[in-house]
């Protein structure tokens, strides 16, 4: 198992390099430095004087990943790619454009965030497999019927009509809780409670839809009928053999998502003011602020590969008959 | 005889069909009353009937089912829960999906006990010993994936066993287990019977295992019971034409190098709505009274079949064709196929820089040799490399070592594309081994496009539709348009369209009803008299062995443990593993008698045993066994014998 967790973490670093390669090139086809100078100076202030002197400040004012008048290893080492990308390896992420540490920007803002993904994915989870085990213990009746009918009717709505509606008639209407907004310590709650119910209500209805067909699937093995013939309960038949074995597929997609709670929703903390750091991408990429977007970016993929090595270990916990090697 | 169970007039309905139509049967205490048919034919759902534990599409139209005076059909379902288990217990057919695979074995048999009040986990362990599971604590803790099919089975017979049962219902115990396997499993299930008392629905479509474990046999067609009668009755004198129809179609040494009698057609849709006899348009013997009137129950000498015709009446089927003396010797002749020291060793990797550690030797070092235009069957139990080795043969799996010759000229990467013309395949699973998305005619052309034989593709497609029993007009069709034995006869088309000298037959009648196996055998009989074919058999089956093989080889763990003619290794075997396997096959006289049991189950060909590996089942191992692997010796001229004690 040890042997397998090292190999995949070696796995990781090509991958993230090649991230780091593929994020550069997208950002640098879209914007040159002379843009991002442009964009951080303001119009009334923009010579050409002035955008040497920020691009010198900030480094861009080197090739992009190529130094021809550089000597040696020069070549390559002194470009915008190297200096700027590469240290990210070492977690060391610089400052965006503003001058503000972008590590420390990242600790402040990741409170924020988890605050609104944890609840939402602790509840959702909850949530979503209790709503299909329901739906699966009156399979076949019209109860299940209207389950599936109310799960296709809700994916079938945009996830925006959920924030906007939710905000509509819980903040403006009944004046339950803020509109949006955010405050640290015990006082978030009434900030975090309408985001985390829009959350889970705009996700339900497919995943519950999927979970349904994933429980009714194992319903029907051989087992099952073997665990019936013994003279189980229906109960104990649901819980005890079938929800253990549905776990299996179930944790493909679950786990995976669970680093990447630290990074926010990107949507819900741009519609409800949570200063997490989702939206801290949203706009870094407004501002075209390369050093900020390249940083989630790495982040990003640093926790989806953990989250795929977690999913690896995680079917050694539910599945006696996974052995990793 | 006051009766255990009474089952009247039960009827399953699924849509417009009627899968179990009117059936009654009556069980006495600690009788086994064998339900007898081919698949499709009702013995699964009456059985999930009386248990009501029917899939979601079947329900229970009519009848009743009393258990000990007790009306199953009546109870409401949390009452019905407490008859599953106590009353009723089941084990089912396959033992490798019908445990749950992430819960201990202990979990899964404490949880029955549970139900009665417990015992935990020195009961569950009892029960363990009971059912003859060799260190009964260290598996108490196993998952089902460690263990080997019979030991699931015998661990499904504990679970059965924790609640007591009245009668055990018996679902194909053994037909997804290995011969010498099935043995054991069906001596446990007897002897337990004796034991607690307790009486068995045993559902089965092998008359060798009605013939060795049942009372009475019920014999099932289309949803309906056809014949009722004592196990003694019914092998001595079958009476429906169905039955003595199940008879005449098994294979076996008396029947060699004759035809086998086949039912014509297959089993009718049961929506079809009946109004005679459900087995007339397949009855040699229907008369016109058959396709208008359902047939009467009809009874002699304790004997009851549902038949316009008299118990006893209709002709005599045609006799077996007495055993042909065997063919001169043609091992002078050339060999088509010669195989020498062929292995298949599978690495196995582990660890961080994935090195082999160890090697799974599925075919370690076997040689063999067939003339042109005979059959040489590779028999052998599931794991022991055969289906390997057939493959390897092809280069569909890549040999790590030996020689394949086929007429002389050695088959290695560079010419085996060119020899696919003279060797072809058909494997096992004909629902599994026809692409579903194209056409009959396209997967029969296929083999001639890709090896460039000229000709009308189209005209040689009809020809072979024609030559395995199909009509021409096929070929536009879809697999799944077909029945399992048409499938077989595609899969035999599509490999005879290139013309080749040698078919690797692999289990070709295996997934097969007996009738409809009987049709496939007869087929290639005729193919390999018409066109000179030799067949490289590949199977489990000691009597199609029997019935069709010119030479045996017998594998066991990856090597060749005794070769010969078929009369020498079937009727004098000198190996003892070859003796237990052809002991182990129940008969039909149901004389088990001197039951030679081969203990426990195959090892490893990871981790084969030192020495001789069958050294820890055999019951002449001795020293010499343990420290080296036997040489070939010559028992008689062309039976070879890989034994350090070989004899009779």
């Amino acid at each position: 198992m040890l042997a397998y967790i090292l190999r995949r973490l070696l796995y990781a670093i090509p991958i993230l390099v090649g991230v780091n390669l593929i994020t550069f090139a997208l950002f640098f086809v879209v914007n040159t430095p002379d843009d991002m100078a442009r964009m951080q100076l303001g119009v009334k202030r923009v010579t050409p004087e002035a955008i040497e002197k920020w691009k010198a400040e900030r480094g861009y004012d080197k090739p992009l990943v190529w130094n021809g008048a550089a000597e040696g290893l020069g070549k390559a080492t002194e470009t915008i790619f190297f200096k700027k990308s590469v240290r990210m390896f070492a977690f060391d992420f610089g400052r965006a454009d503003d001058g503000r540490d972008i590590a420390r920007e990242i600790a402040t803002r990741m409170g924020p965030s988890l605050a609104v993904a944890l609840p939402t994915f602790v509840l959702g989870l909850f949530a979503t497999v209790s709503f299909a085990l329901l739906l699966v213990y009156f399979r076949a009746t019209y109860l299940d019927f209207a389950g599936v009918v109310l799960c296709v009717a809700m994916m079938s709505i945009s996830g925006l009509f959920y924030i906007i509606g939710g905000q509509w008639l819980v903040s403006k209407i009944w004046h339950l809780v803020p509109i949006s907004g955010y405050a640290p310590g015990l006082d978030a709650a009434k900030f975090v409670i309408l985001p985390v119910i829009v959350s889970i209500v705009a996700g339900i209805g497919s995943s519950a839809r999927w979970y349904r067909t994933i429980f009714l699937e194992e319903s029907g093995r051989d087992y099952v009928r073997t665990a019936r013939a013994k003279g189980l309960s229906e109960r104990a038949v649901l819980f005890g053999h079938v929800l253990r074995n549905a776990l299996i597929p179930i944790l493909t997609g679950v786990v995976v998502v669970i680093p990447t709670l630290f990074m926010g929703s990107l949507l819900i903390e741009a519609f409800f003011g949570i200063p997490g750091l989702g939206s801290y991408t949203i706009d870094a990429i407004n501002a075209q602020d390369f050093a900020v977007v390249r940083a989630m970016v790495f982040i990003g993929s640093c926790l989806y590969i953990v989250g795929l090595l977690l999913t690896d270990i995680s079917y050694t916990w539910v599945d006696p008959r996974v052995r990793l090697g | 005889m006051s009766s255990l169970l009474s089952v009247r007039d039960l009827t399953v309905v699924i849509g417009a069909g009627r899968p179990v139509d009117g059936v009654s049967f009556d069980i006495a205490p600690g009788e086994t009353f064998a339900l007898l048919g081919e698949s499709g034919c009702g013995k699964s759902m009456t059985a999930l009937g009386l248990m009501r534990l029917l899939p979601a599409a079947a329900r229970i139209a009519g009848g009743a089912v009393s258990l000990d005076g007790r009306d199953l059909l009546a109870l409401a379902e949390a009452e019905m829960r407490t008859v599953r288990g106590a009353g009723l217990g089941m084990i089912f057919q396959e033992p490798a999906t019908s445990l749950n695979p992430v819960m201990t074995v202990g979990r899964q048999i404490g949880e029955a006990l549970a139900l009665r009040g417990g015992g935990g986990r020195a009961r569950a362990l009892e029960l363990l010993a009971a059912v003859g599971i060799p260190d009964p604590a260290r598996r108490l803790d196993e998952y089902p994936f460690q263990m080997s099919g019979g030991m699931k089975q015998r661990v499904m017979i504990a679970m059965a066993l924790a609640g007591e049962p009245a009668l055990l219902i018996a679902d194909e115990p053994t037909t997804a287990l290995d011969v010498t396997i099935q043995a054991q499993v069906l001596d446990l299930l007897k002897g337990l019977q004796r034991e607690r008392g307790m009486a068995m629905l045993l559902i089965t479509h092998d008359l060798g295992v009605v013939a060795r474990m049942a009372d009475r046999v019920g014999v099932m067609y289309a949803g309906q019971l056809v014949e009722v009668a004592s196990r003694e009755r019914f092998f001595a004198a079958p009476a429906h034409p169905y039955s003595r129809r199940l008879f005449a179609a098994l294979p076996d040494a008396a029947r060699r190098g004759g035809r086998l009698t086949t039912i014509p057609g297959s089993v009718p849709r049961l929506d079809a709505g009946f109004t005679g006899c459900r087995f007339a348009e397949r009855c040699g013997e229907a008369m016109a009274v058959c396709r208008r009137e359902a047939p009467p129950w009809r009874e002699a000498g304790g004997q009851r079949m549902r038949c316009h015709l008299d118990i006893g009446g209709g002709a005599p089927l045609a006799p077996a064709v007495p055993a042909a003396a065997p063919a001169a010797e043609v091992e002078a002749a050339a060999a088509l196929l010669e195989i020498d020291d062929l292995a298949v060793h599978f690495p196995i990797r582990r660890g961080f820089l994935k090195r082999a550690v160890g090697q799974v030797r599925a075919v370690d070092g076997i040689s063999l040799r067939l003339a042109p235009g005979r059959t040489l069957a590779l028999v052998g139990e599931s794991g022991c490399g055969k289906t390997t080795a057939g493959k390897a043969i092809l280069r569909l799996v890549a040999p790590t070592g030996g020689q394949v010759r086929l007429a002389g000229a050695t088959l290695d990467a560079t010419t085996i594309a060119a020899a696919r013309a003279s060797v072809q395949m058909v494997f096992q699973d004909p629902f599994g081994s026809l692409n579903p998305r194209l056409r009959i005619g396209a997967i029969i052309a296929e083999g001639m496009e890709s090896l460039g034989i000229p000709g009308d593709h189209g005209a040689r497609i009809a020809e072979l539709l024609g030559q395995v029993g199909l009509a021409a007009d096929m070929a536009g069709r879809y697999p799944h348009e077909f029945s399992g034995g048409q499938r077989q006869r595609i899969a035999i088309a599509r490999a005879l369209a290139v013309a080749p000298k040698l078919l690797v037959l692999d289990e070709p009648t295996s997934a097969l009803d007996v009738s409809v196996q009987a049709q496939i055998l007869n087929l290639l009989a005729d193919l390999q008299k018409g066109l000179g074919l030799a067949y490289l058999f590949i199977t489990h089956n000691i009597a199609v062995v029997d019935y069709l093989a010119d030479e045996v080889a017998v594998m066991y763990l990856g090597r060749i443990v005794e070769r010969g003619s078929a009369e020498q290794v079937l009727r004098k075997p000198h190996h003892p593993y070859t003796q237990a396997l052809l002991a182990a096959v129940p008969r039909l006289d149901g004389r088990a008698g001197e039951q030679l049991l081969v203990p426990g189950d195959p090892p490893s060909p990871a981790n084969p045993p030192a020495g001789c590996h069958f050294h820890p089942r055999c019951p002449r191992a001795s020293e010499t066994c343990r420290a080296a692997y036997p040489q070939a010796a010559e028992a008689a001229p062309g039976h070879e014998v890989r034994c350090w004690h070989a004899g009779p």
